[in-house]
């Protein structure tokens, strides 16, 4: 797996919605991604990837597209 | 500043905005809560008074650009800003429709910053909310608090708890003793207040007097731990006596001084027990070391354990119930009464 369908993987497992779904999620669109479903979200990234995120990016990371943005800027993880 | 400050203020409560606090209180999370209905009680808890301070009240305030409250963080000091302060949460709240995402957390944020303090930690986390957060965001350290109790074994039969497997009786027999106090000048002079101590957050003797001596509605049994020749306190030990039942338990909420301490006092706890007819003993702490404890006696209730030693009293519920905790420095070891845990529903206490 890339780190785009790792990523992509993250929110699949997390939210148990399809991977077409995932792209235009953003945060309290569906029930899953509420509070809760953030932290298990951040928590599988964390895993995955190997990083420690900053209170400051996992309260930013509002959507799949900010999230992507976040990991490429501040984590340097190629997408 | 970042995109919450486009909506949202946050501050420092001061009394003037307690009845706000309080109504929303009674909206957002319970109308028969006691913190929104009894006023005198609020501002004993979350009030200043005792450093000095008659206007500050330690809740930070979440408000719209209308001054509207929509979120709190209440919050327990044990010192003075100036005497390395120690901090425990003990309420966060937010409006669930608020549109912009992850305010609670946010909120936490800036109660960091507006409230800087050594350490924060407390019991009685929720551990579906606020657990993940403390851990992900915060990278605090969690768990369940560990419940140790000391069983009276001269009892026949039990009305509180429920035995279902023996537990060891045995303790180390130690000369230390236990002197009840009954108000704070009778620790003048032979606790040292102003130690700082290992493993432990600092509680002031302004916070320990108001905290335990000057409860408006609950009675605390606070004593000095001492050597039996001796005159001076090396610890606080401070419980509360429950009834149930026609029962009596004693439960020791917080500890205050050198730990090693709770391992030699196995003879003063059973006398104690003893003579008030306890059915048994429990301290709750996040976390102690189980061969420690087990010099004086104490046994830890396992979290799959069938003996069912109770926690709830108000009302009484007869069950194991685990409550978790989080503390931003992994050292500090947390005692129940740390947070909002130790606390009457009503003024009935």
């Amino acid at each position: 797996m890339n780190n785009k369908e790792k990523y992509i993987n993250a929110f699949v497992e997390t939210f148990g919605v399809s991977a077409e779904e995932v792209e235009k999620l953003e945060y309290s669109q569906i029930e899953e991604w509420d509070s809760v479903g953030h932290m298990s979200l951040v928590a599988a990234l964390e895993d995955v990837f190997g990083i420690m995120m900053d209170a400051d990016d996992i309260i930013d990371f509002s959507s799949y597209e900010k999230g992507l943005e976040i990991l490429e800027e501040k984590y340097q993880i190629k997408m | 500043m970042n995109k919450y400050d486009n909506y949202f203020k946050f501050r420092l409560a001061t009394v003037q905005d307690i009845d706000a606090i309080m109504a929303f209180l009674k909206n957002e999370w319970s109308e028969s809560h006691i913190l929104a209905n009894d006023k005198a009680f609020f501002q004993w808890q979350y009030g200043n008074d005792q450093f000095g301070d008659t206007n500050t009240i330690n809740v930070v305030l979440m408000l719209d650009k209308e001054e509207q409250i929509v979120g709190i963080n209440g919050f327990i000091s044990y010192a003075a800003e100036g005497q390395g302060r120690y901090v425990s949460s003990a309420i966060t709240k937010v409006k669930p429709d608020l549109e912009i995402p992850l305010c609670g957390v946010e909120l936490i944020k800036r109660f960091k910053q507006l409230v800087p303090a050594n350490a924060y930690y407390s019991s009685g986390t929720n551990s579906k909310t606020m657990i993940p957060i403390g851990e992900r965001v915060f990278h605090y350290t969690t768990g369940i608090m560990q419940q140790f109790y000391i069983l009276n074994d001269q009892m026949d039969t039990y009305k509180i708890v429920h035995i279902e497997h023996k537990v060891p009786m045995d303790y180390e027999h130690t000369k230390m003793v236990l002197e009840l106090l009954t108000d704070i000048a009778d620790a003048e002079g032979r606790f040292d207040f102003s130690k700082k101590v290992k493993f432990q957050g600092y509680k002031s003797k302004e916070f320990i007097n108001k905290r335990y001596f000057q409860h408006p509605i609950y009675k605390y049994c606070i004593y000095g731990v001492k050597e039996e020749e001796g005159e001076a306190f090396s610890a606080l030990l401070i419980g509360r006596e429950i009834e149930v039942h026609q029962r009596k338990v004693l439960r020791l909420v917080d500890f205050i001084g050198d730990i090693s301490n709770l391992a030699k006092l196995g003879t003063a706890l059973h006398q104690l027990m003893y003579k008030n007819q306890y059915e048994y003993m429990d301290l709750m702490a996040g976390t102690l070391s189980v061969e420690l404890m087990s010099q004086s006696g104490f046994v830890l209730r396992e979290l799959e354990d069938t003996n069912i030693i109770p926690t709830y009293f108000e009302p009484f519920v007869q069950e194991n119930i685990n409550i978790w905790y989080q503390k931003s420095d992994p050292d500090i070891v947390i005692f129940k009464a740390d947070g909002d845990q130790d606390r009457p529903n009503s003024r009935k206490g």
